[in-house]
């Protein structure tokens, strides 16, 4: 057993655990708990898969933000409509629905030719590599995201503000 | 380190997210639901970059790809929550089935 496998192993654990806890848990706020710790468990999965600027991205950018937005809108409801109870009649299409896709998926996996032999390579310079990749042929995919960006929040401001009069 | 367990966790979270999204009701569940596919998606991204180019250097596509999906998911999640947000103050509840307004 070498760290990298001990380590994969603790966080496989940490990530099934707080999976089943977003899934659940009736109160909202411990399935965003659930949600933060499967974020931080798959920073620790980018450590091991070699892209250590991918998982700064991903904990400073989509974590923290994600975080701090669900607990705002959580403290903006009210405290009865927190919790959140399963729907009993849909539970036994969730059920299947996810056996399904996880058998699915296993063949899939299996039908990979070599999957079993491949193993994590470490890149050399992972930043400008990231740079040269997403700025040279994706360049104009990202402005179109920028801008995009720009008039979702113009909308979001028009939605959210209330008419003052 | 193998590559294939880190499929595994992603089908595992894949499957969890489907059956959040499936069972809850709340709008705020059902958003977290989508953050853990989303998760997954990521993770996959990443393994199926090694997958293709592991020995490359220079090609770290999948990465470029996840941060990207970074980007749209903070922007979809603000979007998403201050929709919910109105949907709360219009109809007083965060239930999805108590908003039929448009179906007539």
């Amino acid at each position: 057993m070498t760290p990298s496998i001990i380590t994969f192993c603790l966080l496989t654990l940490f990530v099934i655990g707080s999976g089943l806890i977003v899934a659940f848990t009736k109160n909202i706020l411990h399935s965003v708990f659930g949600l933060l710790g499967v974020a931080i468990s798959m920073t620790g999965y980018f450590l091991l898969l070699s892209a250590p600027w991918t998982a700064l991205i991903f904990i400073l950018i989509y974590t923290a933000l994600t975080f701090v937005v669900f607990l705002f809108v959580i403290l903006l409801t009210r405290r009865k409509e927190i919790i959140a109870t399963l729907s009993i009649s849909h539970i036994g299409y969730g059920l299947v629905l996810s056996g399904l896709l996880i058998v699915f998926m296993s063949l899939s996996l299996l039908q990979l030719p070599g999957v079993t032999e491949i193993r994590v390579v470490a890149p050399e310079m992972p930043l400008l590599n990231l740079g040269k990749s997403m700025v040279s042929p994706h360049f104009i995919v990202i402005e179109l995201f920028s801008l995009t960006l720009v008039i979702l929040f113009v909308g979001l401001v028009t939605l959210i503000r209330r008419e003052v009069k | 380190m193998p590559l294939y367990p880190f499929l595994v966790v992603a089908s595992i979270l894949l499957a969890l997210g489907l059956f959040v999204v499936v069972t809850r009701r709340h709008l705020i569940a059902i958003l977290i639901g989508i953050e853990l596919i989303l998760c997954s998606a990521s993770l996959n991204l990443v393994a199926f970059n090694q997958l293709l180019h592991g020995n490359s250097t220079s090609i770290l596509e999948g990465h470029a790809f996840m941060v990207l999906i970074i980007l749209l998911t903070s922007a979809r999640v603000s979007v998403a929550l201050s929709l919910c947000f109105l949907v709360f103050r219009n109809f007083n509840s965060a239930d999805a089935q108590h908003i039929m307004t448009l179906k007539g």
